[in-house]
């Protein structure tokens, strides 16, 4: 028979139990109502403190990672201030034909990034599991940064903002499994969808048709169609494998993300909200 | 729990949880990092029973979930498994600590760390939750088996101070011979 402890602690089991599984029941509408407030009370509680530890642990685990990799850091140290150079030289003479571009899309109503304010903000890495790509950044309300605003930096688009509160956001990066976003191939008007999977993993496209003319190290951008949640033209990632398998409806395309997603220490947010 | 063992055991998990967000995601081998907060209800069922350590595993799920775009409770429902399941071996007898042998308390903290993960992933996929299929799951087993071991005993020794002497779950005790 059991006793009074074990039935006690099965009856707390079963209730805990319970309570979860109607909180996941619940956590599709978590951006409102009292699931959202649990979850900013918490985050905030645990923010400073995950801010001073990572400030003090940082520095030690760079100093391991500096002494580690030291070859691998000092050639690439080498290689971004020849990319430095290029795009100085590159900056100068692209200005006149920015501009041009810039009114020609004006004229169209297409929102161009380079002509949308944007708030730039460091990481803070915040990223508790393995199972959700994403990172926060020291940006938020205060700043003019709301939820759905795309973030950029490191060659391209890096996600979208998911929460934020008063100093700091949430950001789904593209790889993570829950990112989809609305791209074109170049300058073709072959559109696609494009999908995460996992943080280090390749992104995939959906939704093009088989055999089209879609060539490896392409560039895939956001194509800014009626009430898509990104402005047109931001680098997404360069196609590293496309086929036609058979029997398919569609292609098989990865791509790899255009955003060095590995080492983004400041992101550019775009005031820019999907018209929803 | 009293509201003393209560604040010492958030105290804990906010170390926990601290420890995680600061230094353990940025240790990662193939892009996955080795998760710790398994190791709270593993802990506190081991020394209280199942009763704590499922109050203890929702209640450190839940913390997490706060941080995560993931469904909000799903880590809250693994911690709980977790932590009375690990109550159940402390019913039975099981005591890690003097007396075993050095590698009950590890491999149990390996254990619970991996079933963490393989737990929250498998849950994560049957809910239909995008990425949780495309994780390098046999890299994350191996780094988490290790760095769970590593950390099983001071977890341990953290959770015992939280629940002092009054936090577990109140056995009957034993009257002493009086000679």
């Amino acid at each position: 028979m059991a006793t009074r402890r074990t039935r006690r602690s099965i009856t707390t089991f079963v209730a805990l139990t319970l309570i979860s599984i109607i909180l996941i029941a619940f956590s599709g509408q978590a951006s409102s109502g009292i699931v959202g407030a649990v979850k900013s009370v918490g985050s905030a509680v645990v923010s400073p403190v995950v801010s001073v530890v990572d400030a003090v642990t940082r520095p030690i685990g760079n100093l391991f990672a500096g002494a580690i990799n030291y070859g691998a850091v000092s050639s690439e140290n080498g290689r971004l201030r020849a990319t430095i150079g290029r795009l100085e030289q590159q900056r100068t003479s692209t200005a006149f034909q920015v501009q041009q571009l810039k009114e020609l899309t004006a004229l169209q109503d297409v929102p161009f990034l380079g002509s949308l304010k944007t708030v730039t903000a460091a990481t803070t890495s915040i990223d508790v599991s393995n199972f959700a790509a994403t990172m926060t950044v020291n940006k938020g309300t205060t700043d003019g940064v709301a939820v759905g605003m795309p973030v950029v930096g490191g060659g391209g688009l890096v996600g979208q903002v998911i929460d934020t509160k008063g100093h700091s956001s949430t950001v789904r990066l593209v790889t993570d499994g829950a990112s989809h976003v609305g791209g074109v191939f170049g300058r073709t008007s072959t559109y696609g969808v494009v999908n995460g999977a996992a943080s280090g993993r390749p992104l995939s496209v959906d939704f093009v048709a088989p055999h089209s003319k879609i060539r490896v190290g392409q560039t895939v951008y956001t194509n800014g169609l009626n009430g898509a949640e990104y402005p047109a033209g931001i680098p997404v990632g360069t196609v590293r494998s496309a086929s036609t398998p058979v029997n398919s409806i569609q292609m098989a395309i990865d791509l790899t993300p255009a955003a060095d997603l590995d080492h983004l220490a400041f992101v550019d947010i775009v005031i820019w909200v999907p018209a929803r | 729990m009293s509201g003393r063992v209560g604040l010492r055991m958030a105290l804990v998990m906010l170390v926990t949880i601290s420890l995680q967000a600061g230094l353990l995601d940025s240790i990662t081998i193939s892009h996955v990092h080795p998760e710790i907060i398994w190791l709270v209800p593993a802990a506190a069922g081991l020394v209280a029973g199942p009763g704590v350590g499922a109050v203890s595993g929702f209640a450190a799920g839940l913390w997490i979930d706060c941080l995560l775009p993931t469904p909000f409770g799903l880590s809250a429902l693994v911690g709980t498994i977790i932590g009375y399941l690990a109550g159940l071996l402390e019913q039975r007898g099981v005591v890690v600590g003097s007396g075993q042998v050095f590698w009950v308390g590890p491999g149990l903290g390996a254990a619970a760390g991996l079933m963490g993960v393989l737990l929250y992933g498998v849950l994560g996929w049957l809910m239909g939750s995008d990425g949780f299929a495309s994780i390098d799951y046999l890299v994350l087993t191996l780094l988490e088996v290790v760095v769970a071991a590593s950390l099983m005993m001071p977890m341990l020794w953290s959770v015992r101070w939280a629940l002092g002497a009054e936090g577990g779950e109140r056995r009957p005790r034993r009257r002493r011979a009086a000679w």
